[in-house]
Formats: C-alpha cells, structure tokens, sequence
C-alpha cells in the first residue's frame, strides 16, 4: 500500500459545448483524497460540484463533456483512459450515490435485480449468492424486512428507504472510493440526518473514503475530515473542516457558513441571502469570480485572478483580501 | 379486493363498449333505405318473407332483436350467406378468412418492430447527428405514405418489373412454407413500413429520454456494458411505448390490411368484408364487422395488460 | 404585416415550407381550376390510349379509355379536398363542441359521452366508413340506382361521423386537462359565468390541440376515401384522386402512370398534412413546456 493518495485530480478541467460556446463548468481544480478520508464539496447550485465528481469518476458522456487534467485513481491515470476500462473501476473502486433515489433507481425493475446485477456482472456471483448478499446489504443499511423490499418496485418505498437501498447499490461491490451527490437534498430534513449518520457509519466501518457533494455545509459539518469550497467551477477555499469552521478566509466561505439556518439565532431574523448570481461559465471574466457578489470586493478584485495560497498546511484559498488577514 | 376492482371496472367498459358498438351496428341495419327481407328475398312468396323476417329477429323491436342476434352471435350462429343459395354459413367463411388476416397482421407487427427496435436505438444513439437527421425525416415521410401507396409502387416495381416477388395469391404455411412467405413480402412490407416508420419515432424519443435520466447514468457507475445496460435499463421501459403504440396503430392495421388483401387478391377476413360489401350481404357484414370490433377491442386490453406487467406503476391506475 | 409574415415564415423549417406550399397549390387548384377550365375532364383522346407521360402534349400521359391524367387530377382536386375538408370541418365542429361541453360538465354525462365515443373507435375508421357507405348508399329498391350525387354525400356523411369521436375525444381530453388549471378555478370563485369561463379559458386552450390533430385528420380523410374507392364504394367515376387512383389499377400492368400521379397526389398531401399538424403540435408542446 502506497502513501499515495487513493484519487488525484491535477489541474482538472470540465467544458461542455454549449450553443453560445463552450462553457466551462469546473477550471483547473487540485484536489487529493487521502485513503479513508472523507472530503466535502460544498458550493451552492451551478457551482460545478456534480461535474466534479461524475467528471473524476469518468461518467459524463464523452462526446459532450470535455476533460482535461489528469485523475489519477490508486495510481493509475484514469484521464484518457477508455470507457470500457473506466469500467473496470466503477462498482468495485469507485461508485456514486446519487441525489435523487426517485430518478436514478430504474422505475421498472424491482429492487432486488437492481441491487444485484452489479454483484451478478462484476463479482460473478450466483443467483443465489447475490440474493444472500443483497439481503445482507439492505440489512446493514438498516432497511426493515429486506425480503420484501427486494420484491419491490421504487416507487412502493419512502424517499429514505429508497435513499437507503441506492446505498446498498452503491456498496455491494465494496467500493474503496464512495461519491455522494448530495445524497439528502431530496429527503424530509429528519431522514437527512438519519442518512449521513448511516453513510458515515458504513465509511468507518468498510474503511473507504468518500466525497460529499453538498450545497448544504451544515451536512457535511459533522462527518468531514476536510471540506472544499467551489465557486464559479474554482475551489476557492480548502481546509480540514474545524479549521475551516473556526478560521475561514474566503468572504464565499463566511456568506455560505452565514446562510446555515441556526438554531440560537432570535426567532423572526431573516437568513442572510447571498445576492447575485453565478458568473456566466460560457463568458470567462478576469478577477476573482466573486468579485461581483462579494461585500469587501475592491478594484484589485475586479483586475486579477487571485492565486490559491496556503494559509496552513492543508489549507488554501483564493482571495486578495482574507477575513483573517489585513484589510 | 383493491387490486380486482380496477380490473373489474375495465371489464366493465370494455362489455359495454362492445355491446355499444355492436348495437350501434345493429340499428345501422335498420337505417337501410329499403326493406332487407325484400332485397333478400325479391322474388319470395310472403310466407317466405315471413319466415325470413322471423330469422333475423325484424319481427321485433330494435333492443329485443339486438339481443337476441347478440345471443346467436356469441354462440357463433350467425346466418347464412344468401347469395350461395344459402348453402354457406357466414361462420364458415369467419373460419376460413379470419387466421389468414391474422397472420398478415401478426408478421407485419414482426416485420415493424424489427425495423423499428434497431433503428430506434441507432438514431436515438446519434441524436442530432446528420445520420440521425436524415434517417428520421426519411421515415417521417414513409410513416405519412399511405399503405396502399406503397402496396402500388411495390408491385409495379419489384413485382410487374422486376418480378422478384408474386404479386396476387395465398398460399398456406402447410401447402409450401417457402410460398407462403413469398407471397406475404409485399403485402406486409406495404402494411410494415408505415407501422415501422412510427414506431421508431417513438422508440427515438424514449430512449434519449431514457438515455437522460439518472438511473442509466447509475447503471453505468456499477460498471456494466453499454449493451447490458441499453437492454435491462433502456429498453424494458421503452416497450412501454412499443405496447402503446402498437395498440394505437391496430385500428389503421385492420384498416389497412383490408384494403392490402384486396389488392393482392388475398382471401382474408378483409377480402370477406369487401365481398360482402359488394355482394349487399347485409347479414354477414353485420357479424364481420362485429368481430372486427370486438378482436381490437381485445387487442386494446391485451396490450394495456401487458403495459401493467412491463411498467409496475401503471396497475390499477389504468 | 408582410414582414411579420415573412418573419413567421422565416421560422420554419424547408419541408414545412413545402408542405405549405404545396397544400396552397392544390387549395388554389382546387378553387379555381373548374372555373378557368372548359375542357371536359372526360375528353376522350382516341389517337393517345394509354400513352405515357410527356407523349403529345399529356404531361402525365392518359389512360387507356383516353382520358388525360393531369386533366383528371387537376379536376378531381375540388372533389378530394371537399371531402376532406367538409368531413374533418363539420366532423371537428361536432366532435369539439360534444367533446368540451362533456369534458367541462364532468359527471355522468362525461361518462357516457366517454364510453359512446369509445364504442365508436372500437371500430377501426375504415371500416366503419365501410359499413356506414354500405348501408346509406343501398338504392331504395332493386332495381333503381343510386345517383352519383348521393353516393359523394354519402362518403362524406360516413366519413364526417369517422371523424367526430376522433376530434371529440382529443376536444375532451384537453378540456378535462384544461379546466383543471388554477386559472380556471380562479375565474370560478370570481363568480365568473360557465360560458364566459368556456369561450374565454377554455376553447382558445383547447382549438390548437383540435387544430393539430385536424391537420393529421385531413390525412386520415383522403386515406380512407382512396381506400373506399378501391374498395369500389368511393367517389364515383374517376372524380376525385381515389377514383383515379381505383380506374387506373386494372391496367397499371400496361400504364403505370395511371397509378403514379394519383399516389403521388394522394401521398403529397398527406404528408403535408402531417407534417403541418407536427410543427403546431410540437410549438404546443413547447408553449406548454413554458408555462
């Protein structure tokens, strides 16, 4: 086992072609995960994060979608690797949960071939085989009756319960690498919760590293080891996630941490919105990307790209002017 | 309980849909500007009459006499052709007519959907490719060409011409398998072109709906081919659609078949009803077109059946 | 005004532009070609039986009684299209107003409404136009026959009653749908009147849906009335593009071209037709994509 981190992004890009041209949806982006460590990815909607993730793990359609960079999985560079030995990967090294149970579980098929197929093609198992694992893994992800549910049909089971068995999918192959996309959005806010404890749970216990997508940094609060900050395709801010709490420098990170509903807030005070919107990802701007929403933005941010520099070790930001520096 | 009552209530439109229709039919008789007992009969006595009368229940009212035919009806005694002297029943001619109509039907359903399933993957596959463009504005077309059109220009061009293909005849699967075929192509390539052309329309859009959604792209992250996943993921709810449009597409399937036998000479159920037709033999077309109905009536609900086994949302909803 | 035309027609794509073209061309035929013509379509060319197209001045060439193709196509045009229009007119009109009056009343009436038209679809529409030709166009007593006129009105009254439940179940469909919508129950609790709320809100939502369906309906008409000819109980004497098309398939051995040009006429305009009545119901479903 090497020290090497278990996935590398170097300089990753993402671009569609877009009718006004290309656009692009995540820029130069470096990020390690380390072996069983859990990342957060939190930016708000547009930010470029589920690119991110389905663009690292090789499942956008080629033809459409334009990668460059490299990515770098347990140190083999996947980036101009072909689909079929993408293939290869997904399943048993990488696999993804994604955000809406309703949508990615096929409508027509009933739970139990769609939980074991993937067991069935990459592990060969046996019908029967399958069938005792499938079992076992609705079981671990604390679904009640798992007999039944394997005969049923996604639509006959709740938001959680469905969450729960797109869980069970993406595990059977024991994966070493987990990507959650934003694996709660769709559910009531008391499932939330239920579910990333169930996610962190099963990461301790299977040992895999995970990557949570969110827009929502009250999610990832408690089960990240570290969190990056996308914005307008960019990280913007990348920390171990108590520092990032106690010591953010990027004026994003603050408006996102301010948008958190608190619950010792004075009942009737408004949540701070963040005004504006997304830059345009097909018209390139100079300066920061932020620059047009952000309260402190100055000339100098308009003018130049501010660098990604290292504040401490493991984190980075990108702005001319911290909240923790001079000003 | 709750599962046999949509069911029971389906039952239940569809008994009246064909008691409806085949009533409506019934008083259709009755609207005939002249008298059928006398254009049956022109040169009987009146006991003759009488008694004919009597046969076809025109002694009665409309609602008795509807019910007593629908009674000899489903019994299958239903008269006589009286222009063979009446040595012919009309059920003999239903048996002897109807299978072959049956099978024109069933091979061109065949021929259509395996026209339509590749094509309808490749062009979905390539959609907005010039390849896609063209193969989908070429069969836009073709689904718009009226079978008889086509049946026309197939015979003047492969049969008279080139003459690769028979263009009159039936001949049995038992008398020669290899004739019989022979002498099917271009009925049911006139009647499987159109039905083809529409098929792969809709198969089209609903694999690149399908291809969009979230659960192929989840299929894909458990790392299985694009072939496993275009046949478990993609198709299973596409033929959904097949289903609907081929229970969509029957009505203009007897239409069309009956107008193809007539101009291959085919002595099918359509040929039946045209000879009736022209014959004036009021009391056969009245059971003919009876089973018409009925046979799309149960195609409809056999086809909604299968939807219910192929797509699990749709039970008891429908 | 021209320019905003012109903008319109700008839009659309090349064979929609055919499509239009073409069903103008025939329109105009089928107006004017009876009035400026004083040749009898009839006219019997006795040196040219059965010669192809391009011989002597017979552009499409005539058939083997004489008679010259082109002349009998241009004339059969008003035939062919009266048919259609009036059928899928009259048919439509009757249909839409049975289909949203029961799609807007609900209840019981809807039902039955619902179960008669389902009743007459069961059968498939050519042939009920079958029986229906069948039995109105039997003469009163053996030995009268019927008049040409009679036999036209009576292809167009089977071919009407085809069309009603067609346009009426697609009439109700989109009211039911429709009269759902939050504007309509708003005008409602406004205390708005039921035929204000039907003219307003609901017939210019409903017209387009009827409007495209009209257009494929066009195509079923002229369909079915070839169909009927060659099933010998079309438009009498070679008068309309299926009578020609039925004259014409004895000897379409020895003159192909008899068959050519009427199945090129017949298949033109049903592909216009259908062509036309996608482009509006694919804006519609844009429109509502929108809303």
């Amino acid at each position: 086992m090497s020290n090497n981190p278990m996935l590398s992004l170097r300089d990753f890009s993402v671009s569609f072609d877009t009718a006004r041209g290309p656009l692009y949806a995540v820029r130069n982006v470096n990020i390690d995960v380390a072996d069983g460590e859990s990342l957060g990815i939190v930016g708000e909607s547009g930010s470029g994060k589920t690119v991110l993730s389905r663009g690292a793990m090789g499942l956008l359609p080629k033809r459409a979608a334009h990668r460059s960079g490299t990515v770098i999985y347990d140190d083999h560079d996947l980036s101009q690797a072909p689909r079929k030995e993408l293939r290869e990967y997904w399943g048993t090294g990488m696999a993804m949960i994604f955000q809406d149970p309703m949508t990615a579980l096929n409508p027509v098929r009933k739970i139990g071939s769609q939980l074991t197929e993937g067991l069935r093609v990459r592990l060969q198992m046996n019908k029967r085989d399958a069938k005792a694992r499938g079992l076992e893994l609705l079981h671990r992800v604390r679904i009640p009756d798992p007999e039944a549910v394997m005969e049923k049909y996604p639509f006959q089971l709740s938001g959680g319960m469905r969450q729960r068995v797109m869980i069970a999918i993406a595990l059977a192959c024991k994966p070493r690498l987990l990507f959650a996309d934003e694996p709660t959005t769709a559910l009531d806010v008391t499932v939330q919760a239920q579910v990333m404890q169930l996610l962190s749970e099963l990461r301790h216990e299977m040992g895999m590293s995970m990557v949570i997508v969110t827009h929502d940094l009250g999610v990832v609060a408690g089960h990240t080891d570290r969190i990056a900050v996308m914005y307008a395709g960019e990280v913007v801010e990348i920390a171990p996630t108590k520092r990032l709490f106690a010591n953010m420098q990027m004026p994003y990170t603050e408006a996102l941490m301010k948008s958190i509903p608190r619950l010792d807030a004075p009942s009737g005070q408004r949540l701070p919105v963040i005004s504006g919107r997304l830059p345009d990802p097909t018209q390139p701007e100079t300066g920061c990307s932020f620059a047009s929403r952000c309260p402190y933005v100055t000339d100098k941010c308009r003018a130049s790209t501010p660098p990604l520099v290292e504040v401490a070790p493991g984190h980075s930001y990108r702005c001319w002017f911290p909240i923790g520096g001079s000003r | 309980m709750n599962r046999a009552l949509p069911i029971l209530r389906r039952l239940g439109t569809l008994l009246a849909v064909i008691v409806l229709s085949t009533f409506f039919l019934s008083c259709l008789l009755r609207l005939l500007p002249t008298d059928l007992v006398d254009m049956i009969l022109s040169f009987g006595t009146p006991e003759e009459k009488a008694a004919l009368r009597r046969t076809l229940y025109l002694d009665r009212d409309v609602f008795t006499s509807y019910f007593m035919w629908f009674k000899d009806f489903i019994r299958g005694d239903m008269g006589i052709i009286y222009g063979t002297g009446g040595g012919e029943t009309v059920w003999s001619h239903v048996t002897r007519s109807l299978p072959i109509s049956l099978i024109i039907m069933l091979y061109t359903q065949i021929l259509a959907l395996v026209i339509a399933v590749p094509l309808g993957i490749f062009t979905a596959y390539r959609a907005g490719k010039k390849s896609d463009r063209i193969i989908s504005n070429t069969l836009f077309t073709a689904s718009s060409v009226p079978n008889f059109a086509l049946a026309f220009l197939l015979i003047i061009v492969v049969g008279v011409k080139l003459k690769w293909f028979p263009t009159l005849e039936y001949i049995g699967f038992k008398d020669d398998p290899f004739q019989h075929f022979k002498h099917l192509v271009l009925p049911c390539v006139s009647l499987g072109v159109g039905l083809a052309a529409s098929y792969t329309r809709l198969l089209r859009t609903d694999v690149i709906a399908a291809l969009k959604d979230d659960y192929v792209t989840m299929a894909a992250s458990k790392g299985l081919s694009d072939s496993r996943i275009l046949l478990t993921h993609v198709f299973r709810p596409a033929s959904v659609t097949l289903l609907t449009a081929a229970a969509l597409n029957m009505g203009a399937l007897i239409g069309g078949t009956l107008v193809i036998e007539n101009i291959f000479a085919i002595p099918g159920f359509g040929f039946e009803i045209a000879y009736a037709l022209a014959t004036k033999e009021f009391v056969a077309l009245q059971s003919f077109i009876a089973i018409t109905a009925i046979g799309y009536v149960i195609f409809n609900v056999t086809a909604d059946l299968l939807i219910g086994i192929v797509d699990p949302r749709t039970r008891g909803s429908r | 005004m021209k320019s905003g035309l012109w903008k319109k027609m700008r839009r659309f794509s090349i064979p929609t532009l055919l499509s239009i073209a073409w069903l103008a061309i025939i329109g105009l035929i089928a107006i004017v070609y009876p009035i400026l013509s004083s040749t009898d379509p009839k006219f019997v060319y006795e040196n040219d039986l059965g010669v192809g197209p391009f011989t002597n001045g017979h552009l499409f060439g005539t058939d083997t009684n004489g008679y010259d193709i082109l002349r009998e196509l241009l004339h059969g045009t008003r035939l062919t299209l009266l048919v259609a229009v009036v059928a899928v007119g009259v048919g439509g009109a009757i249909g839409s107003l049975i289909g949203i009056l029961s799609g807007y009343v609900r209840g019981k009436i809807d039902a039955v409404v619902n179960i008669i038209f389902s009743a007459v679809l069961s059968i498939p529409n050519l042939v009920l136009a079958l029986a229906l030709v069948a039995v109105l166009a039997t003469a009163p007593d053996v030995n009268s026959t019927v008049s040409n006129w009679r036999k036209v009105f009576v292809v167009v009254l089977a071919l009407t009653i085809v069309i009603i439940p067609i346009l009426g179940r697609i009439a109700r469909g989109a009211t039911l749908s429709w009269s759902n919508r939050e504007f309509v129950t708003a005008a409602k609790s406004m205390g708005a009147k039921n035929s204000t709320i039907l003219w307003k809100h609901i017939v210019p939502n409903v017209l387009p849906a009827v409007m495209a369906i009209a257009f494929l309906a066009v195509g079923v008409v002229i369909v079915a009335e070839g169909s009927l000819s060659l099933l010998g109980v079309g438009i009498p004497d070679g008068n309309s593009w299926g009578a020609i098309l039925a004259a014409g398939r004895n000897d379409m051995e020895y003159t192909p071209h008899v068959v050519y040009f009427p199945i090129i006429f017949i298949a033109l305009t049903v592909i216009s037709c259908n062509q036309i009545g996608d482009v509006i119901r694919q804006s519609l479903d844009r429109r509502e994509a929108r809303i």
